[in-house]
Formats: structure tokens, C-alpha cells, sequence
């Protein structure tokens, strides 16, 4: 940009100033008028860094001055069907113009909760999902995220997250998009020719206090009207649960600072890079040790050196690099032409992950074709190599991916939680993988006798994690008859929430024939009524027990906890919330001594103790995290 | 502590401890092989390292004596770039024609450990450059044709900046 174009662009921008009440402000950064300014004409960087140091100020004044604009709250709707820990049912519209759901600071109702992980205690499980490939690494160590609409597009200036829990803390990344007009499951591209845009990214905070959290966002170049939020659970001492997301915006677009801005530092950044006769010394390596230096390289830097020449695009397509490929750490990238360009070289791979990866789309819809067909292939091609998929969140996870996944001899272990497609599966199918460790169905809406047909061919079975299937709640009894048939080595069972409405008794009882298993979660999967010794023959026979979750259990009685303390000596984690009226101060104690190895109990909403007691519970039990009244503080 | 000589390519002569000479593969191989441990008086000349290199090297063997051996294991493959030492990311603080004549000298050598700090530091300087960078930050000329360039920028396209 030349002079005149600068003078011109900031005698635009004061003029605008100074419409929008901002003179005083204007005088104050301006030590001279602008006549003087003239004299520098001679020094045009000078003067360019000049008005560009003030442009900087003015823009970073600009957000502390909420007086002079139009302030606009806007709330959200989450996109449901994306997340992961929320039912299908469960649609809650949370935002300030909507009527409330629930206006209870806290409740058992299965459909509150947005997320349920928190802490470190969740990565502890045997089935946690191990990154597939060590050198792709999240820096910002994002464990999930939500996503949400909001009703008016705005161009927000920050991110209001008010209190409830603490997750405000555990924000570490907020996207933007537009939604399509016409389309509702996808998103349009933004001017950069991406959907999603990065507004802001940081650490992790640790609260100790619950106010709202306010998040400065970098500026949209359009307004906006979706909000991906991620979020990292290493902080968080409690389930996350989010009241509230609002966008500060004004409605006055800033194009005019935007594009001055970009265009001047273009111009600053320019002059520096002088050439002197350069040695490609990197050129003399020899190819072992290129293939040395590469394999430090995480996948992005990686395809950025196949682009350099040609030698570096060969070295760089070496199919040993491509045995462990994530690619949900470019969920906002990845297409279905990349997807292609991997079937096309790289066909040994052994562990592919590609979660989160649906580019513009945030709900289900027919129109996946491109990216399920390229997926199709891939799969086909690698389909003797691949032992490790996971498709969490996919979209594109479509009946006839389902179909290619069933193809795959060699499989160990398989996660598709959050993925709607079983249902439309079919049962025809015959599924070739019998070394199955790892299976998570959550959130899939599979039918209990497709279920059981994969379980009766895949002997090895570690963890079968059914979480969040509440059509499965009548079947259960079946479910885990053929597991105590087929699957005798089963370790993990997780089916929290899938069971919505109470459910007989008996399927407990089969679990005795599970000798190996160390994991059991049955939150809110607690049967109608109880048979007092369940618990007693259950501890004879599961001796490795390390986990038990029995969250929202309210038919549990005194005697049913005495002999989970009295049978289960490897017990870590033990989760009684909403265990209401078969706990008290002596249990509790009584409870913490029989298990030495407890390190998580969780008596949260059991009202069984005083605030009193249970400072002393944590005072006497130091080693033990006892979660219990965090749910009050949070929502005062 | 018997010692021996190793002489450099320009010529100079360096005398060191077996014990740290041992530190390279293809030295170690050797003393064993021929016997030569007994015999102090014996010159090894290395004719593809020159004396600037040869005392980074050695000056890098002697701060690590004592660090246990590299043990090959898929599992814990360590291919993250953010563990090199302050020592050694001091040490490495060096102009690309050094950096790269330590890692082929060190490559000669089979020095494992000194290897792997310089490559990992040579990771650093290309992790998340663009193509263009990587090709500034080594003098890399571009040998593509622009239809070959663009055919490998769609297929990239999945893993470009976020």
C-alpha cells in the first residue's frame, strides 16, 4: 500500500472514530495533530509502523470500551447429536432466552449431565483410548468437545462461559462456523475456504472460584453462528457441566480495521529476508539418516516436507511413516481427497484413527457420500494391516463403512462411540474380525441381537463398552448371559445410561461368570428392585475388581454396600452417587478403611452427610479423593 | 585407563580413553576385532571427520560416558522432538554446516545417542514449517513442475495449518 493509501485509510478510520464517539479517545493516542505527520513523509516505515502501532492500539482499546457499542447476548442450542456424552433424547437448550429444563442446582435426571469425564481418573481404565500414534500429540491435550448454535450471527469479541461446575477452566480451544442456509447439518466455507475457524486457544485453568469465564475472541471475518468448544479434563476436579455459553459481539462489522490492518503488516513483515549464496547443506545427507530426522516428525510437518522436492516428497512417502496415522488431530482438514491420497499409497496401515474428522458437516445427513466412499476405500485397501479404528464422532461412518469395518480380519480393537449408523446397518452382515479386544459401541443405537451376534464370534473380548444405548435396556439380561458364554475373558464392562427405565434384577447375577473382570460400570443401570445377596456372590467370584460404578442406584441398601466393602479389596474407584438413604458418616468410614487400595470415592447428591463430616471424611482420608459437596459450591 | 589415538582427516591427533572411543559402534567393533586395545602407540585415522568435528564429537562422548545404552523398543519409541537436554541443546547450538557434518560424523562413527539429539534437533528446525519455510530455512531449491506442485498440494491439503 502506498503512502497516500495509508493517509487516506486512517483519515477513513478517524473519521469512522470519531462517528462512533471515540474522538476523545482519538486525540489521546495522537500526541500531534496529523499535519505534522507529514513532515516524516521522507520516513514513509516509519510512518507506516507509526500508524500501524496506533491501528494496534486503537483495536486493542477498542475491546475495553463496551460503553460505545452495541453490546449483543446471544445464547446456544447444542448441536446434539455430535457429543459425546449426551443421549440421543436429550436435547437441552441451555441459554437464557429459553425456558429452563431444570432449574434444580443438581439432579440425578440422566439427560443433565453434558459430559461425564473429569480428572485423570477415566484415563486409569484399562479401556481408555490410547493415542494411536506417539508422534502426532495434541499440544493443548483436548479430550472433547461440544458444539454449539447460536440463534443470531455475530461477529463476537469474546465468549461468555458462566458457572456451573468448573469448565470454564477446561476450555483450551474455541472454534467458529457459519451454518448453511439452507442446509442444516453443514457448514459453509469461510473466506479462507475451511469451515471452521480458530478463534482462541490456551491453557487449561485451574479455578478455584466458579465465576463466568470470559474468553477474548480473535475476530471472524464473517459473522458466525456455530461454536465448537474443546475442552482437556486433566483439570477438572468435577463432571463438567456447562449452564450457559454467551457471545459478546457488537453488530457493527470491522472490516475496514481487519483489512488495514492484514494489509500493513503484509507490508512490515516483507522487508527482511535478504538471500546470501546459500549451501543446501541438509541436501548432502544420505537417505537413512533423512529417514532418521522424519520419523521426529509429527504427520503435518511430515506432508509439508513431501511438498519441498522431489527427493523430500520420496523420503517423506516412506509407507513406514504411514503404519500409525491420526488424523483427528486435523478433524478441520482432513477431506475426502486426502482420505483418497492414503488409499492410494499407503496401504499398510495398522492403527487409523479418524475421529472427529466430518470437515462441514455437525449432524447426520445423506449427503456423506464423497467422504464415506474414499473412507470405503481406504479401509478395502488396508483392510489385512488394520488392527486399531476409531471413527468416534464420524458422520461418514455410514452402513457400507460399517460393512468394510466387518471385513477387517486382523482387528483388535474398535471405537465408534457416537456414531448413529447401526441402527441402519442391517443384520446381514457376517463379521470377520475374531481377535477383537477393545469394542465401544457407545452411543450407537445398536439392537441388542446385533450386539450379541458380534460378541458370539469375537472370543477374545477385553472391554465392551456399551455406553448411553438406552433401547437396549430389556435385552440386558440376554447381553450378558452370551458374554458369561462366549467372552469368559472380558476385563471392562461399561453401560452407563443405557438402561433408562430400571431393569430386571437376574442380569447381575450372570456377571459371576466373568472371572477376570477388573471394570464395572452400571451407572444408571440400576435394576427395578434388589436381591439382597447380589453383591455378596458377585464379590466371591469378580476378586479383580478395581472399579465400580454404580452411580444413581437409589434401591442400593446398607447390607449391598457392607459387602462391597467386605468382598471387593482391589477396589480404586467407587462411585455411589445418588445412592440415596444407604449411607451415613459411619459407613462412609467404614467403607474407606475396609478398601486400602480406594483412591476415588463418590458420594456426591446422597445427602447423607454434613458439610461438617464431610471435611472431616477428607481430613481423616487424605489419599482419598472424596467427591461429594463440590456439586453445592458450584452452583451458589 | 589405557587410551588411544584417533587421527583426524586434516591430520590432528586426538588421544582418548578406550573407554569413551568404545562409545562409537563402528570404533568399539573395531578395537575388538583387530586387538589393537594393547597397543597404545597405535594411530586410527577417521579420513571422513576433520578436527573441528572430531573435538564436538569427542567433547559430546565425554559429557555422556556414563548414559545408559539405547535399547531399541517399538513401544516406547520416543519420537517427540521436546526432550533434549539443556546440555545438549547448548551443545547442538551450532551453524547448519556443523549440525549436518555431526550427524554424518556421527553416523560414520555409529555414535547412537549423539545421532539421535542432532536429528531430533534437525526435526525441530522443519516441525511445523510450511514448505516453503523448510525450503528458506535449508537452502532447498523447489524441483517440482507447477503441475506436479499442485497435485501434491491437494493431497496435503488435509493436513495444511489449522
Amino acid at each position: 500500500m502506498d503512502f497516500q493509501g495509508i493517509i487516506f485509510k486512517s483519515a477513513f478510520m478517524l473519521k469512522w472514530f470519531y462517528n462512533r464517539k471515540c474522538y476523545s479517545f482519538c486525540t489521546q493516542i495522537l500526541p500531534t495533530s496529523p499535519c505534522q505527520h507529514v513532515n516524516f513523509i521522507s520516513h514513509r516505515a516509519f510512518l507506516a509502523s507509526t500508524f500501524f502501532k496506533i491501528i494496534q492500539f486503537i483495536f486493542k482499546h477498542f475491546y475495553k470500551m463496551p460503553n460505545t457499542w452495541t453490546v449483543v447476548y446471544t445464547c446456544a442450542k447444542l448441536c446434539s447429536e455430535i457429543r459425546h456424552y449426551s443421549s440421543n433424547f436429550d436435547n437441552r437448550v441451555v441459554g437464557e432466552n429459553v425456558p429452563p429444563i431444570n432449574k434444580a442446582p443438581f439432579s440425578l435426571d440422566p439427560r443433565k449431565y453434558v459430559m461425564r469425564k473429569y480428572g485423570n481418573h477415566w484415563k486409569d481404565s484399562l479401556a481408555a483410548k490410547k493415542s494411536y500414534s506417539l508422534r502426532d500429540k495434541d499440544e493443548l491435550n483436548a479430550d472433547d468437545f461440544i458444539i454449539f448454535e447460536h440463534f443470531v450471527s455475530v461477529q463476537p469479541h469474546q465468549l461468555v462461559l458462566h458457572k456451573r461446575g468448573n469448565c470454564q477452566g477446561a476450555v483450551v480451544r474455541v472454534w467458529g462456523g457459519v451454518k448453511h442456509p439452507i442446509d442444516n447439518n453443514i457448514l459453509t466455507n469461510l473466506p479462507s475456504g475451511r469451515p471452521w475457524m480458530l478463534l482462541w486457544s490456551g491453557e487449561a485453568i485451574c479455578y478455584s472460584d466458579f465465576r463466568a469465564r470470559i474468553i477474548p475472541l480473535k475476530k471472524a471475518p464473517v459473522p458466525i453462528n456455530i461454536i465448537k468448544i474443546e475442552l482437556r479434563h486433566d483439570f477438572v476436579s468435577y463432571y463438567p457441566k456447562i449452564n450457559k455459553v454467551c457471545l459478546h459481539s457488537d453488530r457493527i462489522t470491522q472490516n475496514v480495521i481487519d483489512d488495514l490492518l492484514s494489509e500493513m503488516s503484509l507490508k512490515t513483515n516483507d522487508c527482511y529476508y535478504k538471500s546470501v549464496e546459500p549451501i543446501a547443506y541438509i541436501e548432502r545427507m544420505p537417505t537413512e539418516t533423512m529417514l532418521t530426522i522424519f520419523q521426529h516428525l509429527d504427520l503435518k510437518s511430515l506432508r509439508s516436507c513431501s511438498s519441498v522436492n522431489r527427493r523430500w516428497n520420496w523420503i517423506a512417502n516412506d509407507p513406514r511413516f504411514y503404519i500409525n496415522v491420526d488424523l483427528s488431530l486435523y478433524w478441520n482438514t482432513v477431506n475426502a481427497d486426502c482420505i483418497n491420497s492414503f488409499s492410494n499409497k499407503f496401504t499398510n496401515i495398522e492403527k487409523l484413527d479418524l475421529s472427529n474428522c466430518n470437515l462441514h458437516h455437525i449432524s447426520y445427513d445423506h449427503n456423506v457420500s464423497d467422504m464415506d466412499t474414499a473412507i470405503q476405500n481406504l479401509l478395502n485397501a488396508c483392510r489385512h494391516s488394520l488392527t486399531h479404528i476409531s471413527m468416534e464422532n464420524n458422520i461418514s461412518v455410514t452402513p457400507k463403512v460399517l460393512r468394510s469395518i466387518a471385513l477387517c480380519p486382523n482387528l483388535l480393537e474398535l471405537r465408534l462411540n457416537n456414531t448413529f449408523n447401526w441402527i441402519r446397518f442391517g443384520s446381514k452382515t457376517f463379521v470377520e474380525f475374531k481377535h477383537l479386544q477393545t469394542l465401544d459401541l457407545s452411543t450407537t443405537h445398536i439392537k441388542a441381537h446385533d450386539l450379541i451376534r458380534i460378541l458370539q464370534r469375537t472370543p477374545e473380548l477385553l472391554h465392551l463398552l456399551i455406553e448411553n444405548n438406552p433401547q437396549m435396556c430389556n435385552d440386558f439380561g440376554m447381553i450378558v448371559s452370551t458374554l458369561s458364554n462366549y467372552n469368559r475373558k472380558l476385563k471392562c464392562w461399561s453401560s452407563w445410561k443405557s438402561f433408562s427405565n430400571g431393569s430386571q434384577f437376574e442380569y447381575i447375577g450372570y456377571f459371576i461368570h466373568l472371572p477376570h473382570l477388573e471394570e464395572l460400570d452400571l451407572g444408571y443401570c440400576a435394576p427395578q428392585r434388589m436381591h439382597f445377596d447380589i453383591f455378596e456372590s458377585l464379590g466371591i467370584h469378580c476378586k479383580k475388581l478395581r472399579r465400580l460404578i454404580l452411580t444413581d442406584w437409589k434401591c442400593l441398601e446398607t447390607d449391598s454396600v457392607l459387602s462391597i466393602a467386605f468382598h471387593f479389596k482391589e477396589l480404586k474407584t467407587l462411585d455411589l452417587r445418588g445412592c440415596k438413604g444407604c449411607l451415613s458418616m459411619e459407613i462412609c468410614v467404614h467403607i474407606l478403611v475396609e478398601l486400602p487400595q480406594l483412591r476415588l470415592l463418590d458420594i456426591s447428591s446422597c445427602d447423607c452427610l454434613t458439610l461438617g463430616e464431610f471435611f472431616e471424611l477428607q481430613r481423616m482420608f487424605p489419599h482419598v479423593e472424596i467427591k461429594g459437596f463440590i456439586d453445592y459450591s458450584c452452583n451458589i | 585407563m589405557p587410551q588411544i589415538k584417533l587421527q583426524s582427516s586434516d591430520g590432528e591427533v586426538f588421544p582418548i580413553d578406550v573407554e569413551i572411543a568404545k562409545m562409537s559402534t563402528t570404533l568399539k567393533t573395531m578395537l575388538e576385532d583387530l586387538g589393537m586395545e594393547d597397543d597404545d602407540d597405535e594411530i586410527v585415522p577417521l579420513p571422513n571427520v576433520n578436527a573441528a568435528i572430531l573435538r564436538k564429537v569427542l567433547e559430546w562422548c565425554t559429557a555422556h560416558r556414563h548414559d545408559p545404552p539405547i535399547v531399541d523398543d517399538p513401544n516406547i519409541l520416543d519420537t517427540r522432538t521436546n526432550n533434549i537436554t539443556c546440555w545438549d541443546a547448548e551443545f547442538l547450538k551450532v551453524d547448519q554446516g556443523t549440525l549436518f557434518e555431526l550427524i554424518l560424523a556421527a553416523n560414520y562413527l555409529d555414535i547412537r545417542g549423539l545421532l539421535d539429539v542432532a536429528c531430533k534437533s534437525v526435526a525441530t528446525l522443519i516441525s511445523g514449517k510450511t514448505p516453503e519455510d523448510i525450503r528458506k530455512t535449508f537452502n532447498i531449491k523447489n524441483d517440482f513442475t507447477p503441475e506436479e506442485e499442485e497435485e501434491i498440494r491437494k493431497e496435503n491439503e488435509c493436513c495444511a495449518e489449522k
